[in-house]
This record gives C-alpha cells, structure tokens and sequence, in this order.
C-alpha cells in the first residue's frame, strides 16, 4: 500500500465514475426488454446489500487490502493463492473494459485505425496515471467529473429540446416480471454494481472511516438512478427493437439528435465521456492489480509494475476474444456465471462468514 | 526481472483464462485461433508493439546497470 | 565533500569567496599595508575610490575613505564623511580613542559598523558602502552610503493593469521590499535576508506575514534557498528553476510578478515572497494553477466582471491549446461533425492545397511562432517592418499561393490572439509548446488523440505540487470554500477566510458583515439620532 489518503467525496466521485464508465456505453439489462430500467433499480438495491458485505469485510480489516486479509483468514498458502486470483481477476475485467471502448471507437469514429493502436494509446495514459499512486487517480477523477457532469447535462437538454422522447415506448411495463429477475441475477447485478468489489482495495485509503456507509451508498445509489434514467432514455428515443440491434444504445440515442441544422451528428463529441469513463475504469482495475500485486510479492515500489502490468493488459484484451462478437457473447453468457458470480459474491460471502466465526472465537 | 516474471506468468495466466472461457462457451476453435488479433497487425502496428514490449526492458536493464556501478 | 558540508552548517548566513585562503588573513594596523592590499585584490581597478586625508598633525595619523564609484551616494560622502572629517583634524591628537571620536563625533551617516575581517570589508565594499581605514587601527569602519544610478519606479510594461497602483519593482531589493512595506504596514510583515551566488554574492530577501503564512512553508523555502550553490544569479529566474518542485516540468509551480501590490496580496493569503537583488520580478511561492489566470485587477472591479473575465481567461488557454488540434481533428477525422454548408466552403478551399491538414497547420503554426519571436527581439523601428512582412506574406501570400487554406489562417490567427490573451507568460508559452504535441495527437487519432492528451495533462497537473501544495487546488482536491476566489471570483464582502489550501495560521481574513446593505435594511431611520453609532472608527 502506498501511504495515501483519499477522502469521502473523491470516494464518492471515483465509485459513480467507475460503475457508470462502460455500462453508460453497452445494452444494460437488455433481456428484460423495456422493464430493464426496473431491472437496474433491482440490481441497484441488491448491490447496496453486497457493498455491506464487503464493507463488513474491510470493518474486521479497516488497514489491510483484500489481498491481503484473504491470508489472514484462510492460511498462507489458500490465502495467497485466492489474492492472487483475484489480481487476474482485476486484470481481466480491465482488458475486458478496455477491449469493448477500443471497438467502440473504432466503429463510431475511427473506422481505420487499428484496434491495437487505439488500446495501446489508452493504455499508455491509463500507466502513466497508475503510476502516480491513488491520489491522483482520485484527483482526476475529481476534474473528470465535472466534465462528465456538463455533458450529461448538456446531453439531456440537446435530448429535451429535440423531442425525441416518446413514452409510449415504455410501455407496459411489468410485462414479465420472473423474466426480470432472472436478468438480474444472470446479468445486471455483475456489470457494473458487483464490480464495487475493487472497492475493498481502495476502501483502506480512506481518511475519514466512519463516513464510509453514506459515501458509497449514495453513490451506488446515484449510479443505480443515473442508468435506469439512461436506460428509460434510450427505450423511449430508440424503442426496444432498436436497441436490441444496437451495440452502443446511448451513441445511437445521441445520433439521433438533430437540434435545428447546425447541431447534429453529435455522438463525436460524447465519445469524450465514453473515453473518460473507459479510461476511468481500466485505471482503477489496473491500479488495483497493481498494488494488490505489490503487497502480494513484496515490491518495495509499486510504481515500478505500472508499465508491465499495463502491457499484460493490453495484450490480454488483444486474445481474449478473436471478434467483437465473441467478446459479446462471453460477456453476457459466460463471464458472469463463471467468473464474476464467485469473485463478487461467493468468496466475499464465504470470507466474510469464516471472518465472522474467527472473530467470535476471540 | 522478478516484476517481469510475475506480469509474464500473470498474462499467462490470463490468457489461460480467456481461452477457459472460450472452451466453456464452445466455441471450437483451436486456442491459436484466439491469438488472431495480434497476427492480422500491419508494419506500424507491429512496429509499436515491439517499442512497448521494447521499454519492458528499460527498467530492469537499468536498475540491472545501477546496481553494477555501485558495486563498483 | 567537506566544503559542501561547511556550506550547508552556513546555511545561508554569509558566503566564503573562492579564494579564502588569501583574505584570511586580517587587517593590518599599518594603513598603507592596508591600501596596498586592497589595490591588489581588486588589481587597482579605477573604480575603487581611495582617498587619503590627515586627521591629526602631531603625530601624524591619516585615514582613507575607499568607496567603489558609482555605487554609492555621493553627497552623503561629501557631506558626511568627508567634509566633518576635514572639519576635525586636530592640531594634536588626544589620549582618546581615535575610533570612540570618529564613531561618536565624526562621522555622520546613518549606520556604522566595525569589521575586522577583510570579507566583510569587501563585501560592504562591493555592495556601496564606505570603508573608513584608520592609521594604527587593525579595524574599519564601515559607513552605510548605498545609492548610486538607479531606474526609478515606473509602471511596470508587462503587467499594466488599468485600475490599481501603477507602482512596479525596480532593480534595487530595497526599494522593493519597501514598496511592499509600504502596502502593509504592520511589525508582522517579516523579511529574512540572505546572499547568495559565489561570484555574484547577490542579495536576496524572504519576506512572509509572520502569524499568516504557515510555518512549514517558511522552513520549506529556507531549506530549499539553503541548499542553492549557484556560481551566479542574474535573475530571480536562476532562483526559480532550483527551488521548483519539478524542474522538467511545462508548468510553472512558482509565479513571479512586477507589481507591489500582488505581492501583498499573496503575502495576505498566506504566500512567501522571494526578493533577488538586480531584477523587478518578485518570486511568490507555493504558487497554484489557477493563479496564472488571475491578475490583482480582478479584485480591483466588481466582481461578476472579473469572474466573466477569468472564465475567458481559462477558456482562452484552452483554445490556444487544442485550438489548430481541433480544426485538424475535424477536417481530418470528423468532417460529419461539420454542418454541410460550412464543410462546402472548407472543402472548396482545401481542394488546391496540396498538403494535408496536419501539415498546413505545422506551416503556419512555425511561421507564426517565427514572427512573434522576431517581434519581440526586435528594435522598435523594424518591428512595423516585421509586422508588414507578417501581415503580407502570411495573410495574403501563402493563401494566393494556395499553400494554406484561409480557414486554417484563421484558426491560427484565433490561437495566436488567445495565446495572448493569458495573462501569465509562463503559462501561455506552456500551452504554445504543448499545442504542437495536441496537433499531432490530432493527426493521429482525431479527437481520440486531443480528448487522451487532457486526459494525461490533467494527470499530470493533479499530480505536480507546489511547496507541499496539491497545484490544482482547490478543484482536486475539491475544497469548496476556496472556490469563490478561483476560476470565479467572489465578492470581496465573502472572502472571510483565507485559502485552506495553503494551511495559513490565521484562517479569518475579515468581518463576516462585510456585505453593504442598503440604508434602510441597516435602520438608517433610527441611525439619525444615534450619530457615530455607524462603520466610523
């Protein structure tokens, strides 16, 4: 660990910038049709009550990282095997991340650029921010914020004005309400609000403990509120049927804009906060390997793993699926079920519980 | 050297992983195949990713240098 | 190593000349020992005004009076040491001690002092003051008779302001500190002197609000100061660049000002200022990023102008920073960004341009960077030369000769104006070098490109600190309060406190009432019958 503080409200603006980054940008909850803005608000609930499970977690540990308490709880050789696991777990999501914003970006505005020098471009920002240490990533994420803030200020207006909004498009609502859950709990509940998960590795940098609760409640509540509302958006410009087809349902929305003959074509410009939220994310599972890697193997300077560490993810988001739909396919079926279900939630849930029953003992 | 060989066995690992996935969803391709991005690059592509791999080893060549001089 | 390590237990208080060994030794009782000594160290330079006179007949005792010419105030010599002293020859000389009466009685300048070591000596010297040599004495007197040529205060030309004093430094560190003490006239305004430089032996002063400025920050630049070891400092500039924070940085983390009355006010807020002697520009240190934005005029007028104003200070920067990365991004990469009649008009022009959009601007960016370099270097009488050149060659020739686009003229014309338009020189010629930077990241990647470089400078601005203080407070770290007064600039009435960021001891700055309220919200009806009960003191 670094000697750092960050304080409540960089918390707070680093959460909501990280769980809105990528899942402003994919089809959210898609399955569950034109209830999907419900099924975020589900999720939203469910995922206050995990953050109070990994926040049980880090209240037996307020000083230690999560790869580091695992040691403590399950024994050296378990322990350490768990926290590395979860390092290429923070790895993989990050390549997954940056993988999608590279497509992204080459389908909406960079048709000839290729893709590994578009990720590479990011990825050298994204190490160079590493690898000046929490407090800057915290930092940037304070000015990010109010960009982040002024265009979607600026988005909704441009929406507004253009009378796009149709809401008949919402409706029924409720139409098949087991269907909803199941999309819950196969697909929402993962991406984005079980990624707080990396939380538990900046949670010990905090300054002010005690305000703990409040900050990253509100903020995943405000994160929940901000993507239903995207979600409603884009049902009520887009319609379902077009959203299903759509890859990147916000920048079809945002395409659609047309505001008197000067303001069209305007998705170039929000590509800014697309790039902002990407960059965001792949920076907060990056730095989070990267200290959890340092603390694992002893490294003096952590800044030091920034470079290879970022390389490892820029060459893992180039194998990790040979096409774009592939990518898709996994990301909805595979990675959930097979990956995020365990690192999100059962192995917090069975830490939390062996944590529970060693501290009684005491 | 030893940050080299904890990120080379971490994207090992990773790519291990990738492929699992991969195994899993059924897609039955060989792995090599999931290696395909990185075979399609042109000259400029491959040009930058050699200068990244490249700086790998300016750190370590480095401090590797440093150390010698002291012990001098 | 051993020099180095005297030199730091020194500190700062005096300086050991490089040839220590030859002044070591002390000063003689024989006057003409003495002399000789001094022409040979200064190798009878013709500057070095020595001049002999009889103060006692029986026995016969002279003394010298050694001042450097040019450097001193003559008519205080003339009149004060000179004249009484030819006033006092005594016919025979007294049991008295000859340097009790010429302390006491003879001479009458404002400060004296005795030294028996020959750097002192030559140190005051060299800095304008007398030495006065008495026959038979293995000491001098010192008389303090500084003056000289100097550039009177005058406004200064590189911040004028159309409101507020008119008052800017000079060359002489006296005259400054004092035009500052003449701001703020208070025991806690408290000012440290040092010399610095082995061959300049410059002065230098810190001056800081005693009971304000925070303690730490205090140390931080006496340490920092403490460890300089120049050879020589020409300008407060040397100072700046081995006190900073990141020496390889763009942006300044230490600003710098001609004018008396920003000093005050940073020493009000909490801030240090840095004196060198031979230069009008005052260091003020920690500096923040949002200061390069604001000039002592934004408090002198009402306030939603000055926070107008500043909004397009900022806004100015950036486009003299992204402004032809922009235009090369959107021609290049996202001409469906353009509404379609303006990209008629464009394209029509750039049809007969052979070179793509990336170098057009390179061309003209150069040329102009050439131009306004040559018009600033330039004697008064060429520079309508040059601005004619300018003028034709650019504006008309490379677009008749289809070389640049019009558009792209204007582009860089906007971005050369904007550029001017910040106020802070060192800040704009960050921006100047970083706009070539942007434009190829443009020509690369379109906006991809531009929207990564904020993104890396905004890292890298976080992440800069000034003397311990975060650069882009107080918008990361976010510290509300500290808002009004920074890229806004609150009414005067709110600023009740004094910046957190810089930590000061003394938080509150004034009244929390300050705010004027009209007569009949005071109860002016009532206030008739009680005079003298109002803001009077």
């Amino acid at each position: 660990m670094e000697k750092a503080k960050i304080s409540t409200s960089q918390l707070f603006i680093v959460m909501i910038l990280f769980q809105l980054s990528n899942s402003l940008l994919i089809p959210l909850a898609m399955r569950a049709g034109r209830d999907s803005w419900l099924a975020i608000l589900i999720a939203t609930a469910i995922s206050i009550f995990l953050f109070f499970i990994y926040r049980a977690l880090y209240l037996y540990y307020p000083s230690l990282l999560l790869t580091d308490y695992t040691e403590k709880l399950i024994g050296k050789v378990l322990g350490r095997t768990l926290a590395f696991l979860y390092i290429l777990f923070f790895l993989y999501s990050a390549a997954r991340v940056l993988r999608e914003f590279g497509v992204m970006l080459l389908s909406f505005a960079f048709p000839e650029t290729p893709l590994f020098v578009a990720s590479a471009l990011m990825i050298l920002v994204v190490i160079y921010t590493i690898y000046k240490g929490i407090e800057v990533v915290a930092r940037t994420g304070e000015l990010l914020f109010v960009v982040m803030l002024m265009l979607a200020f600026f988005l909704f207006l441009l929406i507004a004005i253009s009378g796009l909004i149709d809401i008949s498009n919402l409706r029924p609502t409720l139409e098949d309400s087991p269907k909803i859950l199941k999309t819950v709990f196969t697909e929402t509940l993962y991406v984005p609000f079980g990624e707080i998960i990396v939380f538990t590795m900046i949670f010990p940098y905090l300054n002010q403990a005690k305000k703990l609760k409040k900050t990253a409640v509100a903020a995943i509540s405000i994160t929940g509120v901000a993507l239903a509302f995207t979600t409603i958006l884009n049902i009520s410009v887009l319609g379902v049927p077009l959203i299903e087809r759509s890859l990147f349902p916000l920048l079809t929305t945002i395409q659609s804009i047309e505001v008197g003959e000067f303001l069209e074509r305007l998705d170039v410009i929000f590509i800014l906060a697309l790039i902002i939220g990407g960059f965001f994310k792949v920076a907060v599972y990056t730095y989070c390997a990267l200290i959890g890697t340092a603390s694992l193997f002893n490294i003096k300077e952590p800044s030091k793993l920034a470079y290879p560490l970022g390389i490892t993810v820029l060459f893992t988001s180039m194998v990790i699926a040979s096409n774009y739909s592939q990518h898709i396919e996994e990301g909805l079926n595979a990675f959930p079920i097979y990956v995020q279900l365990p690192f999100q939630i059962i192995l917090p849930v069975f830490l939390l519980f062996i944590a529970f029953i060693k501290n009684r003992k005491k | 050297m030893k940050i080299l060989g904890i990120s080379l066995t971490m994207f090992i690992l990773l790519a291990g992983i990738s492929f699992g996935i991969d195994f899993i969803k059924g897609y039955k391709i060989p792995a090599i195949k999931s290696l395909n991005p990185l075979y399609v690059m042109e000259i400029p592509e491959l040009a930058i990713m050699y200068l990244l791999l490249l700086f790998l080893f300016v750190d370590p060549v480095l401090s590797f240098l440093q150390k010698k001089r002291n012990r001098k | 190593m051993s020099y180095r390590k005297l030199r730091k237990k020194m500190h700062y208080k005096e300086q050991i000349p490089d040839s220590a060994s030859d002044t070591q030794k002390s000063i003689d009782t024989s006057i003409t020992e003495n002399l000789n000594f001094i022409k040979q160290k200064t190798g009878n330079s013709p500057d070095i005004i020595i001049r002999t006179l009889a103060i006692s007949h029986d026995p016969k005792v002279s003394a010298a009076i050694i001042h450097v010419d040019g450097l001193v105030d003559n008519p205080t010599i003339n009149e004060f040491l000179v004249q009484t002293m030819e006033d006092s020859v005594q016919e025979k000389l007294q049991d008295e001690d000859l340097f009790t009466v010429f302390t006491e009685k003879v001479v009458a300048v404002g400060s004296l002092e005795t030294v028996s070591d020959w750097d002192t000596l030559f140190q005051s010297l060299l800095s304008g003051d007398t030495v006065i040599l008495l026959d038979g004495k293995n000491e001098a007197l010192i008389a303090s008779t500084r003056g000289g040529e100097r550039r009177p205060v005058e406004q200064s030309d590189s911040e004028i302001t159309l409101r507020g004093s008119k008052e800017g430094f000079t060359e002489s560190i006296n005259t400054n500190t004092a035009l500052v003490r003449r701001i703020i006239k208070n025991p806690n305004l408290w000012v440290e002197s040092m010399n610095l430089g082995k061959q300049t032996n410059t002065d230098l002063s810190i001056m800081y609000i005693n009971g304000i400025v925070d303690e730490n920050i205090v140390k931080e630049v006496r340490q920092r100061l403490g460890r300089v070891d120049l050879d020589a400092i020409l300008d407060s500039g040397y100072i700046e660049q081995v006190i900073e924070d990141e020496s390889s940085g763009l942006f300044p983390t230490v600003t710098h000002t001609e004018r008396p009355d920003a000093v005050a006010g940073n020493l009000l807020e909490g801030r240090v200022a840095i004196f060198v002697n031979g230069t009008p520009h005052v260091l003020i240190v920690p500096a923040i990023m949002i200061q390069f934005f604001q000039t002592p005029e934004d408090y002198y007028v009402r306030f939603p102008i000055s926070t107008l104003i500043r909004m397009l200070r900022v806004f100015m920067f950036l486009i003299s920073l992204i402004g032809p990365a922009f235009y090369v991004a959107v021609t290049t990469f996202h001409q469906e960004m353009i509404p379609t009649d303006l990209l008629v008009i464009i394209a029509s022009q750039t049809e007969s341009v052979p070179f793509p959009a990336i170098v057009e601007a390179l061309i003209m960016e150069v040329t102009f960077e050439i131009l306004r370099e040559a018009g600033l270097r330039m004697p008064n009488k060429i520079s309508a030369t040059i601005s004619i050149v300018g003028a034709l060659v650019i504006g008309q020739g490379v677009i008749q000769a289809g070389i640049v686009s019009p558009a792209m003229v204007i582009v860089v014309a906007t971005t050369a104006i904007a550029s001017l338009a910040t106020p802070n020189y060192d800040i704009a010629i960050s921006a100047r070098l970083l706009r070539f930077a942007f434009m190829l990241g443009a020509a690369i990647a379109g906006f991809y490109g531009i929207i990564l470089g904020l993104i890396m400078l905004i890292v890298h601005l976080v992440s800069l600190r000034s003397f311990g203080i975060p650069y882009m407070a107080p918008f990361a770290p976010l510290i509300p309060k500290s808002l009004k007064d920074s890229i806004m600039r609150g009414p005067i009435w709110s600023f009740n406190e004094r910046p957190k960021s810089l930590n000061p001891q003394n938080r509150v700055r004034q009244g929390t009432d300050q705010k004027p309220l009209p007569p009949i919200k005071r109860g002016m009806m009532r206030a008739e019958t009680k005079e003298g009960d109002k803001n009077e003191s």
